[in-house]
This record gives C-alpha cells, structure tokens and sequence, in this order.
C-alpha cells in the first residue's frame, strides 16, 4: 500500500510538471511561508493586468489554504475547480490556473480564474448594410459584445441564450431565441453539434461555418440570412427566428430563412408602410428583370428579330452595323466585363475604387462603342442589367445574380425563348428544394405575398 | 387526430379525380358532341369533388398517417390486385407522358423553335428537366405550378383588359392578331384558371404550413370558386341555345392541352411556345415524381433514387420515342381518356369498399381535410 501511494503522488507531481511545449506558457510561483501558489496562464490568452491587480494581491494577505479557500476571497466569477488533467484545456481558454502547494506536494484540485484577455475594435457603423436612418452601430468580432448589443435592445425575459463550442478550435458560439421558438433552436443546435462532428477543423467565420451545416451543404442559394445590425437580428428574432453567434465573426447568422427575405432590407424597418410595399415589389421586378434583360435580347435578336416593332427594328439595326459580333458574344464580354470590374474594386481602398468604376464603367463601355466593338443598344442594356441587380437588398442574392447572368445568356444563345424557360424552369427547381433549418426556403403562406402586403414583416 | 397539412398522396387522389373527369368530358365530346364550357366546368367541379372524397383514402387504409402508401395497397387490396392496380396507373402515366412530349414535339416543330425542332435534342432535354424538378419532391412541383397559375393570372388579367375598348392588346404585344377579345372568349379560358392538377398543386402549396380547419377552408374555397364558374358556365350554356357566344367543337387531346393552357400568349408565337414548355415541363415532372415513387415503393426498392428517376425516364423516352416511331399518337388519343376513366371507375368501387370495411371494422368516417368526424 504504501509503494502505491507513493507512486501515486509521484505521478501526480509528474503530471502536474508536464509542460507542454509551447512558449506561451508561463509559470509564476508565490512562496508564502509553508505555502506555494503556481500560478500558469498563457500569454497569448490570459489577461496579466487581472492576475496583477486582482488575484495576487488577494492570495498575500489571505493566504489561502485550499482552493475552496482561494475561490471564495478571489473577487471573479465562474470560477472552476477541476484537476490537473484539464489544464491546458482550461489555460487555451483564457484562464489562469493556480495550483496550490504544501510542503513541496500539489494539491489534487486546481482552481482556473477565466482571465481571458479582450482585444477587440470598437463598436463601428455597418460596413455592408448601409441604412440612412436608423442606428449605425453593427456587430463587431466579439461574442459578448454582440451579445451584449441583442440584449440592451431586447430587455424581454423570453430572449434566451445557449452557449456552444464549434469546431476544434473551441470556438465560442451562441444561439438566441425567444422562448417561442426553442423547437426551431433546437434545430440549429442540433444541426450545429453535428457539423462541429462531421468538420473538426477550426472555423474561419459564421458564413464558412453556414456552408458546413446540413441546410448549406451543396446548394447554391444561401438558406441562412446574414446580418450585420443587431437591429435587424432584433427584429428577425421577433419574427420567429434564431440567430446564431460566433465569436470572431462580425455577423449574425439567421434561420430559417426564406427567400423572401432576401427583398427585404434592414433600412425598411423605419419606411412607411406603403413606401415599403412599392419598394419591395420593385426589388422582385428588379430580380426577375437583372435575369432577363440581356438574355432576352439575346434570344429575340438571334432567333425572332421579327418580334421587334418597326421602330426599334430600325434603332438596333443603326446601333449594331458596325458590330462585327453576335449579339451573344457582345452580351457575354459586357456581362463578364461587369463581373470583372466588380471583382476588382471590391478590394480596393474606397477612393480608388470610385475611380476604377468610373473608368470601367463609362470610359471602356464608351470606347467600346466607338470602336465598333459592341452596339449601344447592348451597352444600355447591360448597364440596365447591372443597376438592376445591384438594387438587390442582400449581398447573397446580388452575388448569386451575377453568376446566374451567364448561364442564363448561354441558353438563350442556344435554344432562344424557350431556352430562357428551361434555364427558369431549372432554376426555379433547385430554388424550391432548398431548405433552411428543416423549413422550405422558397414557401409562400396564405396569401402568397403577404410579406410584401405587411410590409415590415 | 388532426392532419397538419394535404399529404403528397392526397394530392394525387384529388389530381387523379379531376384529371379523369376532364378526360371524361374530352371522350363525351368525340362521341355525342358534348361541347361547351358550362359542361366542362361541371365534369371539373365534380372532378374536384371526387378527388376530395379520395383524400381520406390513405389514413383509411394505413389506419394510421405516414404509414407507407404503396405497402397498405397492396395489403389493403391483396397482393395480385394490388399490384395490377399499381402497374396499371404506372402505365397509363407513361404512356400519357409519352404523349405529352410527342404533343410538345408536334408544337415545337410547328412553331420552328430554334434547336429544339429536332426529336432526340428536344425530348431527352425536357426529360432531364423533368427529373430535375421531380427529384426535388412534391413541394418544387407545387412551386412550379404555382408560377404557372402566376402566369395564368397574368394571361387572364391581359384578356379581361382586352376586353375592354379602351385598351387595344396590340398595343403591348406587336403580334396581336388585332381582334378584340369577346367576353365569353375571355371569360372561358378564364376558367382554366383553376382547373386540373395546377389548381390542386396550387392548394398543397397554398395550404402549407396551416391547421386542418385551413387546409379544408381552402379547399371549400376552390370548390366555391368552382360552383362561381359553373353559374358563369351555365350562362355560357345558352350559347347551345343559338346565342353563339363560345363553342368548342372537334376538341382533340392536343388541342384540349393547349385549350386550357396559354392560348393567348401563343399569339406570341415563341413566347407562348415557351411558357407551354414550361407548363409541360412541369406536368412531365409531376408524373415521373410519382412513377418512380410508385417504383421504388413498389420494387426494386434497394435503388437509390436517381436510378427509379432514371429508370423512369426511360420508360417514358421509349414510349414517346415509340409512338413518335409509329405514328401512334393520333390513335391513342381516343383511347386515352376511355382508359383513365376506367382507372377512375375501378377506383371509385375500391374506395367504396374500403369505406364500408372501415364502417364494419368500427372505425369513425372520415371527412374531408383527412380529420375524423
């Protein structure tokens, strides 16, 4: 009995010296008479300035002796006891761990003071999400702050909050519901638990995160909202849904979502009702028409020019003599044109990318007109095109919009007219299979447009 | 024990109801004449009525919901019959979806639709896009049709306004013919608004997400509209009468198709063609969702479901391309409506008996909307 227990403690202060190797662990050691405090934390993770005004200054004069002792002087909260083993779990975490040691033996239980160090930028205006009235304050990196921003303007006692982890990373995540919807926030977290199973890597942010859970795999359209305003994230939630928060990303995830949704913009919550209602029905025209416009021409032009009054027969015929293209080819290096000048000032520094627009945008089009290398009426149209889906409300629909331009305008060079029903037909199909949180993404209620005749909602 | 919402096989019940009893007017016609549109409307309504009697067939015969269905037919009606039931609706789907795309075919190569006027280009494209949309499940289905009821609306809109003298349809489609529209025109094919499988689709995705009580106040709702249009029919009726407002005479399958569907955007030559390719598209979707449903619940049931798709498909090229090889479409044509009109007389006794067995076994009647009484 008395080999056992020496091996026993042995290996307790074996494990308990067992440093792992990285250098961003650090020990400090507090000899206090027949006492010794280690205290470990990592740098990159532990608040020091906490240790140092908080926790030392309280084991000098108390001098504790237990753990249960120290738990109860130290003026922290969520204070763990636990042992040895769950170190470095605890200390990558934020907190600091202090092992308390009598004559030379650590005690068995440790106690981990969360410390974590909070290096974040302040609350700033909405870099996505431009609103002209309104608040302008938008969700910044950190999980509490964000969390902090929902619940000051929702003081209700039936907001709730369930804290997670995702991925290997640990990353801290939470999911905001009103109590009405747990069944729904029981589907995120369910679908959220089993994404974190399926991918163990670290996630990057909210949105590659979406891409992994079992509604976003495989699908083109987005079936999660993204926002950046906890107003709107306010406002969702009142509406039936459930937000999902991570730390490290500057948005909102909301679910379920539906594709009407995309027409609908945070600036319209402080619009009168039937300004909303005409602006809206302007969006799902804008939608329909950013997917219709060019292909169309395309397709009449090539197949039943015929369809065409007289007058504007005349017109496009003056416009394109000179053009040596088809009007597919003209439409496609407008398009892709477009594609490339966004994708070029999206990086840029805001003064050069107005720049870079205006030279892409008028100079080259002009002076390709002049060239002979594309009609005026194409230029026209393409700019129509491109206004037409840059109105879209969300990001997610404005991006999808461009990429669908093309093949759009390829099925309208081969098969005309009816080519432009197959290519909607087909959209349409994989639109309406689309589900977020178990829920249809493209579902009308009672009345198929009442989201537009409520206006707000 | 309430039913949150219209299940996928109801709709079938009520699709299959109102399909026969169209066709069933379509063969009254060829044989003693019976041409108007009050008696279409009728046939419709009760169409619509007997698919409705239908719908509480799968709780009769599963006793329980989301029991499977093909399985409680089988034992319901004894293996054997069961199984010819089931294969005689497979075939008769197929064969009337072969007919459809070589009816499709005929209108493409009539309007010269560029690249698709060719059979093994047009056909096996429109089939993929019916697997596309099929795979998705009943609910792309009813989102498709919805669309199509949106541009039916729109049609009708146009129509009514064409109508009117102070608004000339040239004006906004250069291909009018010019004539004004008459009003018992407009308001006849108006009535296709609601009719066939777009308007029962229409009701499963209209109904969605609502409480029994919902679900059957919408239906109340389309059968109420149903018994508004038949009112306007009978008025239509005096046209019999030698008021010759609106007749349909010598109407053939082909033609029915294109009766009930965007008459007036074809017109628009290649616009109409195309917004009946995408009616077409979806009705072709809609069978092979539920021909390799029946597949797979029926056998083969180790497939994935690409390969019931597949196999599907398959079954319905060779038939088109068969009756296209052939020249069969004429023919069957006659013969179709009789034949689904059978499948709905061996039907109605089935579910007859059922009904009696339920009452015998003490179970309570169901009603409409699948809730008992």
């Amino acid at each position: 009995m008395p080999n056992t227990n020496k091996n026993k403690k042995a290996n307790m202060n074996a494990n308990m010296n067992v440093k792992p190797k990285t250098d961003d662990w650090h020990t400090y050691l507090l000899e206090l008479q027949e006492r010794t405090y280690r205290i470990e934390w990592l740098s990159s993770m532990a608040d020091q300035q906490i240790m140092r005004e908080r926790i030392l200054p309280m084991l000098q004069q108390y001098r504790p002796r237990s753990s249960e002792d120290m738990k109860l002087i130290l003026p922290i909260a969520d204070i763990e006891i636990r042992t040895h083993r769950e170190k470095h779990a605890f200390l990558i975490t934020g907190y600091i761990s202090i092992t308390l040691e009598t004559a030379g033996v650590a005690h068995p239980d440790v106690l981990y003071a969360p410390c974590k160090s909070i290096n974040y930028r302040s609350v700033e205006e909405p870099k996505e999400e431009y609103s002209e009235s309104g608040p302008k304050d938008a969700f910044t990196e950190s999980l509490n702050v964000n969390l902090n921003l929902i619940r000051r303007r929702l003081m209700s006692e039936q907001l709730h909050v369930r804290m997670l982890t995702v991925g290997s990373g640990k990353l801290p995540a939470a999911v905001v519901f009103m109590a009405d919807n747990r069944l729904t926030a029981d589907r995120l977290i369910y679908q959220v638990e089993q994404s974190s199973i399926d991918h163990p890597k670290a996630l990057l942010d909210i949105s590659n995160f979406a891409t992994l859970l079992y509604n976003g795999k495989h699908t083109f359209f987005e079936p999660f909202e993204f926002t950046e305003l906890p107003l709107q994230t306010v406002h969702m939630l009142e509406n039936g849904k459930v937000a999902l928060l991570m730390e490290g990303s500057r948005k909102a995830m909301i679910g379920p979502a539906s594709f009407e949704d995309t027409f609908v913009a945070s600036s319209d919550l402080f619009l009168p009702l039937p300004q909303v209602r005409a602006i809206r029905y302007a969006r799902v025209i804008c939608f329909v028409f950013s997917l219709l416009l060019t292909p169309l021409y395309v397709a009449v032009a090539t197949y039943n020019f015929e369809m065409f009054p007289l007058k504007v027969i005349q017109t496009l015929l003056i416009s394109r003599h000179n053009v040596p293209f088809s009007p597919f080819v003209e439409a496609f290096m407008m398009e892709s044109l477009v594609m490339v000048q966004l994708e070029a000032i999206a990086r840029l520094p805001n003064k050069l990318s107005q720049s870079a627009g205006v030279v892409a945008g008028i100079i080259i089009g002009t002076a390709a007109v002049e060239a002979g290398v594309i009609s005026n009426v194409m230029l026209v149209l393409v700019s129509a095109s491109s206004l037409l889906t840059l109105a879209s409300a969300t990001v997610q629909l404005r991006n999808m919009l461009f990429l669908l331009k093309l093949p759009s305008l390829l099925m309208a060079m081969v098969l005309g007219l009816p080519g432009i029903c197959v290519f909607w037909f087909l959209l349409l199909s994989r639109l309406f299979v689309v589900r977020s949180l178990d829920r249809p993404f493209t579902l009308f209620g009672f009345n198929p447009m009442s989201r537009y005749f409520k206006g707000k909602g | 024990m309430t039913q949150e919402r219209l299940t996928a096989w109801q709709l079938f019940y009520i699709a299959s109801g109102t399909m026969g009893c169209i066709n069933f007017y379509l063969m009254m016609d060829q044989l003693i004449d019976m041409s108007s549109t009050s008696a279409y409307m009728v046939l419709l309504a009760i169409g619509a009525v007997i698919g409705l009697l239908c719908m509480p067939m799968p709780s009769l015969l599963t006793r329980e919901e989301g029991k499977d269905f093909t399985a409680s037919h089988m034992a319901a009606f004894g293996t054997f019959f069961g199984v010819f039931i089931l294969i005689l609706f497979l075939a008769s789907l197929i064969l009337a979806g072969g007919m459809m795309l070589n009816e499709m075919m005929q209108i493409l190569d009539r309007y010269q639709t560029p690249n698709l006027e060719y059979y093994w280009i047009a056909v096996p494209l429109m089939l993929v896009c019916a697997v596309v949309a099929g795979k998705g499940g009943v609910r792309v289905l009813a989102g498709l049709f919805f669309i199509v009821l949106c541009l039916r609306i729109f049609e009708t809109g146009l129509l009514v306004l064409g109508v009117t003298s102070s608004f000339e349809l040239r004006s906004i489609l250069p291909l009018w013919s010019g004539l004004p529209e008459r009003p018992g025109a407009a308001i006849a094919r108006g009535s296709a608004l609601f009719s066939g499988i777009e308007m029962l689709v229409f009701l499963r995705l209209y109904t969605a997400g609502l409480k029994a009580r919902s679900v059957r106040g919408a239906i109340w709702s389309a059968v109420g509209a149903h018994c508004a249009f038949l009112i306007i029919g009978s008025w239509l009726m005096l046209g019999i009468c030698g008021f010759d407002m609106i007749r349909l005479v010598d109407l053939t399958t082909i033609d029915f198709y294109r009766v009930i569907s965007f008459q007036f955007f074809e017109q628009l030559d290649e616009v109409g063609i195309s917004i009946q390719l995408f009616w077409t598209l979806s009705t072709l979707a809609f069978v092979l969702w539920i021909n390799a449903t029946m597949l797979r619940k029926a056998v083969f049931r180790r497939w994935p479901e690409a390969m019931h798709y597949g196999t599907a498909a398959l079954l319905m090229l060779a038939v088109a391309a068969g009756l296209w090889e052939f020249r069969l479409n004429q023919l069957l044509q006659k013969w179709q409506p009789i034949v689904l009109l059978v499948m709905l007389c061996v039907y109605i006794p089935i579910y007859g008996l059922l009904l009696a067995r339920a009452r015998k076994s003490g179970q309570r009647v169901p009603t409409v909307g699948g809730e008992s009484s």
